[in-house]
């Protein structure tokens, strides 16, 4: 990106100045249609250094032509003397623009001054979202003061050691924005895969008779293929009891069990298989291949079928997209939430 | 049919409802449609995950030839005409394996019992559960021979605790006569709530858009109406020609293949009252009024109220090109209009007085397809000099690049009050990353989930055949012999502008 600093408190006149700017190169260029201004959000994003900081401005270059917005970076610099600072580009080139980027990074205690400054900042009439891009947004003292400016919280519990923060803001009736996780959006598509095994009259019945769940996963932790277990679970009405080592175990034994398998072929932390079964044998799985398909296959009452699907792991950029176009609440990734915290 | 209770995994998902185990049995499995909008439709539904695992694709046609060749003819469809192309390979070998093939001729009996059993064998195997859609993708002088034999074999019931539905392609007759006849033949053999009548149109986003726009936005109904609109403009515009479609065309004319579906079905969202509920029948009765509602235009009226035109040799994107009586199977002497323009009245307390001005043709300058509600002159200007005080215009544009645009007037910057027309646009190409489906799969979906609203039911075609054959009779009775022309590239005849300007107003420039 190609940003031009600022005084913090000059952002909003050199937008304008730019914008202008952009109009009259276009209108010199002998492009006779004005230049539109569109922007459908604000998306605030914390990043807690400069490195995060980069990865989030490629995420939004690549996120604005799906999403035209007005864009508001904000950098943690712990390591360097009292200062914020803000640089402002817009977003696109030449023909097309899709917003604009404001980056605001703060250096060591003016980190708190960061609230008042993006306040300022958000655009009204449209909704404003706060990408918290790693660890506890919860115990950082600037969410506080931004709630208020917000409809949306993108989280990713994948990120979080304990639970106990976001469960508790699920269980506040006054916690004033609604809570995402990327997590849950990354699980979507085997969500979707997993769910259509049950779809035919002819077999949903048997989702009350299954009584083992095998997930195989490729990352370092089972995080993300526990929220997928708590989905189950939830979905299903599996009463938790206990954890025993990769097993967890529920209250009319059926059994959740946890694998971590290498699997190289496949994208990094994500899921690569999940098998259900039924006391009396009947089985269905979903099982990653590579090439971004999946193999679905169900065998129950002495039928046996198979599919070949798309399971589409999204880059990031296309997974907060789909975030940024939820304005209601999930209750059911807030049931699953709820019941992996109990874990915790 | 038993009622289960939903799939708890579905619960949350954005797709919360994918269809029931069923196969499609398409006639007409070796034309156009199947091969460029049938197929990849469904193969696009199945990439969306929108597709049941147990489902199964027949296509019955005339000509003998195996499952694998069919599946090879298919998927050089998918390759050519969808919008996800080329085909993702392992998706295409599991889709492939769901596509059969049935050959017969359509007055075969015995063929209709190959395709019975064929359709058992692949419940039993496949778990398609007794649900079938039997898809009319022939042309219309082969739907009674088809519906009769498929209700002589029983296709027209589920063995099953199942469904069965038809879709039937238009044109659904070719005058109110042959419209009611084809639909006292279907319903012979099915009940209505089986019967979906496509109009391909109804399956577009911004068609469905309509709906949503006038009804989730509470300041527009308010001005919907005769005292705040001044008149509205719908323009379905082609660019191309007849092409090898000249012996249809002569048998139809822009009348049929164009008015009497897919410009009265915009009529009709942009008539309509609200309706009680976004049901099938709720929307439907309300579009139904409209039709019935329209004023008809009398045999000696024909004049003042309808243009009609033929296409001249021209030139269209750049190239010359034939007239129409010049195009293959066309008539030397033909006069079927290639062009209508038309000013309705919709005669009911909220449209009283306000025309509806109707134009569409082929070998038009560009394809365009738009509703303009065009509201009344403010009643003083206090804004003079250079000034351009335009009335409001809210436009529709269903294609090429679907989306709604509001012209209001603004202060152009400086000393003076100027005013000058802005738009303020909304595309969906450029406002939601998602690609919109295309209208096919919007609407074998809504099909194979029984969701009635974007089909048309026996009354609307009927009413909507009503006017369209006083229109006809009131031309065959003025007895013209030739058309005025237009040359291909322009906007229609001289006489499709005076028409409109004599009332004081223009045609949109598109």
């Amino acid at each position: 990106m190609n940003l031009t600093s600022v005084p913090p408190d000059a952002v909003e006149r050199e937008l304008n100045n730019l914008w202008r700017a952009a109009a009259e190169a276009r209108r010199a260029a002998g492009n006779a249609k004005p230049l539109a201004r569109t922007r459908l959000l604000t998306l605030l994003t914390f990043a807690p250094d400069l490195a995060s900081a980069a990865l989030a401005e490629t995420i939004i270059t690549q996120l604005a032509p799906h999403q035209p917005l007005r864009s508001i970076l904000l950098v943690a610099d712990e390591n360097a003397p009292e200062n914020l600072e803000a640089a402002v580009t817009l977003l696109g080139a030449d023909t097309s623009f899709y917003g604009e980027h404001i980056r605001l990074v703060a250096h060591g205690p003016s980190v708190l001054d960061l609230p008042s400054t993006t306040l300022a900042l958000l655009l009204p009439n449209v909704p404003a979202f706060l990408w918290w891009m790693q660890g506890n947004p919860f115990a950082h003292p600037i969410l506080e003061p931004l709630l208020p400016g917000l409809e949306r919280l993108v989280l990713d519990t994948l990120a979080l050691s304990q639970l106990d923060d976001v469960t508790t803001a699920l269980d506040d009736v006054h916690f004033p924005v609604i809570l995402s996780d990327l997590s849950w959006a990354r699980l979507a598509p085997w969500r979707y895969l997993t769910a259509q095994l049950f779809d035919p009259p002819a077999l949903r019945p048997q989702l009350e008779l299954l009584t083992e769940v095998h997930i195989t996963h490729n990352a370092p932790t089972p995080r993300l293929a526990q929220l997928f277990a708590s989905w189950l679970a939830a979905r299903l009405g599996w009463q938790p009891e206990q954890w025993t080592g990769d097993t967890w175990h529920f209250a009319k034994g059926q059994t959740i069990t946890f694998n971590a398998q290498a699997a190289p072929e496949l994208p990094a932390s994500q899921l690569s298989a999940v098998n259900l079964q039924t006391a009396a044998g009947a089985a269905f799985s979903v099982t990653a291949s590579p090439n971004q398909c999946a193999a679905l296959s169900v065998t129950a009452d002495d039928q046996h079928m198979a599919a070949v699907l798309p399971l589409r792991m999204d880059p990031l950029a296309t997974v907060l997209g789909h975030e940024l176009n939820r304005l209601n609440r999930s209750a059911v990734w807030e049931a699953a939430v709820k019941l992996l915290g109990s874990r915790d | 049919m038993t009622s289960l209770p939903p799939n708890p995994l579905r619960e949350g998902l954005s797709i919360e409802r994918t269809p029931e185990p069923n196969t499609v049995v398409i006639f007409g499995a070796s034309g156009d449609l199947t091969k460029r909008k049938l197929v990849p439709a469904l193969y696009n539904l199945t990439l969306d995950r929108l597709m049941p695992n147990q489902f199964a694709v027949i296509g019955f046609a005339r000509r003998p030839i195996p499952d694998d060749d069919f599946r090879a003819q298919m998927l050089e469809g998918i390759n050519a005409f969808s919008r996800n192309k080329p085909a993702q390979p392992e998706v295409w070998e599991s889709f492939a394996q769901r596509l059969f093939y049935c050959p017969g001729n359509f007055d075969e009996p015995a063929a209709y019992q190959r395709l019975s059993e064929q359709l058992d064998r692949l419940d039993a195997e496949r778990g398609t559960a007794g649900n079938r859609l039997f898809y009319l993708a022939t042309a219309p002088e082969y739907f009674p021979v088809i519906i009769k034999h498929l209700g002589e074999a029983g296709l027209n019931r589920s063995p099953k605790d199942g469904w069965v539905r038809l879709i039937i392609e238009k044109p659904f007759g070719r005058d109110l006569a042959t419209a009611r006849e084809l639909n006292r033949t279907v319903r012979a053999v099915f009940t209505e709530d089986q019967i979906y009548r496509i109009d391909h149109y109804l399956g577009k986003e911004t068609v469905q858009n309509l709906l949503v726009f006038r009804f989730a936005n509470g300041i527009f109904e308010p001005l919907w109406n005769r005292n705040y609109v001044d008149h509205v403009q719908i323009t379905v515009a082609e660019a191309v020609g007849v092409e090898d479609r000249g012996g249809y065309y002569e048998t139809a004319g822009v009348i049929r293949d164009m008015v009497q579906n897919h410009i009265f079905q915009l009529l009709t969202l942009v008539g309509m009252e609200p309706p009680a509920a976004l049901d099938a029948n709720a929307v439907r009765d309300e579009k139904v009024k409209v039709l019935r509602a329209l004023r008809p235009i009398q045999a000696a009226d024909t004049g003042r109220f309808t243009v009609r035109g033929q296409y001249l040799a021209g030139s269209s994107g750049g190239k010359p090109v034939p007239g129409y009586r010049e195009e293959k199977g066309v008539a030397k002497n033909s006069i079927t209009d290639t062009f209508v323009a038309l000013k309705l009245y919709i005669d009911n307390w909220r449209w009283a007085g306000v025309p509806f001005y109707l134009r569409s043709g082929k070998r038009l300058p560009k394809r365009s397809t738009e509703i303009a509600i065009q509201f009344k002159q403010i009643p003083l200007s206090l804004f003079g000099g250079d000034s351009a005080v335009e009335p409001n215009l809210l436009t529709l544009n269903v294609q090429p690049d679907e989306g709604i645009a509001l012209r209001f007037g603004a202060k152009v910057p400086g000393q003076r009050v100027q005013v000058q027309p802005v738009n303020m646009d909304f595309e969906y190409g450029t406002s939601f990353g998602v690609p919109a489906p295309e209208a096919y799969e919007r609407l074998i979906l809504d099909c194979m989930l029984g969701e009635a609203a974007l089909f048309t039911r026996d009354d609307e075609v009927e009413a909507a055949w009503t006017f369209i054959n006083r229109l006809l009779d009131g031309w065959a009775q003025a007895g013209v012999k030739t058309l005025p022309g237009y040359e291909a590239g322009t906007w229609g005849p001289a006489e499709a502008h005076t028409f409109i300007e004599n009332d004081g107003r223009r045609w949109r420039r598109l």
